[in-house]
């Protein structure tokens, strides 16, 4: 599958320098990693209308669509498995969000940014 | 002072939001929620009659031996294939939930999730009630438990059944999910989760007991049905683009339901001067108590492509209680997903009666056209027929044919539609012998639905 764009995992100042592999960033953006250095991850979702969530869905995997992401998070969500995450709509709420520790989120823009991971092809 | 307090209370509550922040007290509050609004419409016979025997001298004291013969009485109803009826009805299958989550910190949570739906699919009483309330513990990320109330985990969709926005159908197969009718949903005790991570390949395991009990209508009669010592285990393994799913469930019920059909074993084998064999098979056979019943499920899924995805489920209750099922279904259900918002559900389901269940209906008719029974209780009324007619529901098979079409107008919003086609093999298509609401066409129905599916 093609990514719409190339995505930068971002995560809050407390985190940075944190090295996480692959399956951890997955685990995380799928809600299955729930705890990051005994805090509780704050995760942030990009808009269900963005370019981000669409080169999400294809990362994560769980079908690759858009709707498939957005049926794992009800079942995720409605199941009292997972906690809904934070949106994002704009880079300054994405800033704004990523203010408290132990938040993760995604941004097309790496300046400014605490870098722990990139999702291309 | 309680009027003045009472018209600056709102005030008083913005006031009390400016100061305590909800993010000052000790935990998180979040709340979502999501509904169906589905409409639902069949081709069966606008008014139907069934035919119930009623035994009066069975709750008389009159003497045995009165020479009081039972009656047939007609029970009017309206036929419904799981809600839909000839007319197009919103209710019966139209639900409305909100979920309440309290995060206290990364290892404790409460969730509470109300739901307001029909009471059941044979009346339009719309009730609300507590379907979840539970406390999480995480003890690591991989290991969790939960306490309280929750759904049964028994089938591949269970945990998130009443949630229609992230299933592909308008309705799931009932072939499988309502193989023991609308009921037993929920249960109180204790499950424990452990996944465990390998590669791409993920192990999740799911432990559970508890017990539960639930209110069934059977010809207008409600009876209670209490059920203990529910031991389940589930496995199942899955990686990006396959998974596979097996459950097995323990549990023993009790209900009194029978008392009264013992009751007329019991006499008819004092007026015929004496036990006889089709008496004896049925009343081994009537008390449900103490009775085993033992859940089966295996389900697979497959993407075969980024577009073609595959999902397959086979359940089976094995039970030799009269009040329960011992029956098997399955369905089969391929879903082509297309332009990003679209996509279209193919299924084929099938549901069948295990041989303890042809038991359980051969010991009925044994006995109700035993000369024992016919010459000193029926006297000729059809009681007995009339009987052994309602029980014939044990024996019902049926294959099916669904298409499901789906169009996402927003990610959290979705339009459905479906039209199924009902082919029962012998008997009528209804498959919950709980529920007497389908007139015995012995013929095809047509099933058609339109829905909303929204989450927030």
């Amino acid at each position: 599958m093609a990514y719409a764009a190339t995505l930068y995992v971002v995560v809050s100042n407390n985190l940075r320098g944190t090295s996480f592999s692959q399956a951890e960033i997955k685990r995380i953006f799928l809600g299955e990693i729930t705890s990051i250095k005994t805090g509780r991850v704050h995760l942030i979702y990009p808009s269900y209308s963005s370019d981000e969530i669409t080169t999400l869905s294809k990362f994560v995997g769980k079908g690759g669509s858009v709707r498939d992401l957005k049926s794992y998070w009800s079942k995720m969500i409605f199941t009292g498995r997972g906690n809904p995450p934070d949106t994002a709509e704009t880079d300054s709420e994405l800033k704004r969000l990523l203010a408290e520790d132990n938040a993760i989120g995604v941004s097309k823009q790496a300046t400014g940014m605490n870098v722990v991971y990139t999702i291309s092809e | 002072m309680f009027k003045i307090i009472y018209r600056k209370l709102p005030k008083l509550l913005i006031l009390y939001a400016i100061i305590f922040p909800v993010k000052s007290l000790a935990f998180d509050l979040l709340i979502n929620g999501f509904g169906t609004v589905c409409a639902s419409k069949s081709d069966l016979a606008k008014y139907a009659i069934a035919e119930v025997p009623m035994y009066p001298f069975l709750t008389s004291l009159a003497p045995l031996n009165t020479g009081t013969s039972p009656y047939i009485a007609k029970y009017n109803y309206v036929p419904a294939y799981l809600g839909a009826g000839r007319r197009w009805n919103f209710l019966p299958n139209s639900k409305f939930g909100l979920q309440f989550t309290s995060i206290f910190d990364e290892r404790f949570k409460a969730v509470v999730q109300i739901i307001g739906r029909a009471e059941n699919l044979n009346n339009n009483h719309f009730v609300a009630r507590m379907d979840w309330a539970y406390l999480q513990y995480n003890a690591t990320n991989d290991l969790d438990f939960q306490f309280g109330r929750f759904r049964l985990p028994a089938f591949y969709y269970s945990d998130y059944l009443d949630v229609n926005h992230a299933q592909p159908w308008v309705q799931p197969p009932e072939e499988v999910y309502y193989i023991a009718g609308n009921s037993f949903r929920n249960m109180d005790g204790i499950k424990a989760r452990y996944a465990y991570y390998f590669g791409d390949w993920t192990i999740n395991s799911k432990l559970w007991y508890g017990s539960m009990e639930d209110q069934l209508t059977i010809l207008s009669q409600s009876i209670y049905v209490s059920v203990s010592d529910v031991t389940g285990a589930s496995l199942q393994v899955e990686t990006d683009r396959f998974s596979v799913q097996g459950s097995l469930m323990r549990a023993i019920y009790n209900t009194t339901l029978n008392d009264s059909v013992l009751g007329l074993v019991t006499m008819t084998e004092l007026l015929a001067g004496g036990p006889f064999p089709a008496a004896q098979t049925l009343s081994s056979m009537l008390p449900d108590a103490d009775m085993n019943i033992i859940y089966l499920d295996l389900a697979l899924t497959a993407n075969i492509t980024d577009n073609l995805a595959l999902l397959m489920e086979r359940a089976s209750i094995l039970s030799r209680g009269m009040i329960s099922t011992a029956r098997e279904g399955w369905y089969a259900s391929l879903t082509y997903s297309f332009l990003e918002q679209y996509a279209l559900t193919f299924t084929y389901g099938f549901s069948r009666p295990l041989q303890t269940e042809v038991n359980k209906f051969n010991a009925v008719s044994a006995f109700f056209t035993s000369p024992q029974y016919l010459n000193n209780v029926d006297h000729g009324s059809g009681a007995g027929q009339a009987a052994i007619n309602l029980y014939q529901a044990y024996l019902c098979e049926q294959r099916s044919l669904a298409v499901d079409g789906r169009y996402d107008i927003l990610p959290s919003l979705s339009l459905k539609g479906s039209v199924k086609y009902v082919n029962p093999v012998g008997q009528t298509g209804m498959l919950n012998k709980y529920i007497f609401n389908l007139q015995r066409t012995g013929k095809h129905i047509w099933v058609y639905r339109l829905s909303f599916d929204f989450v927030f």
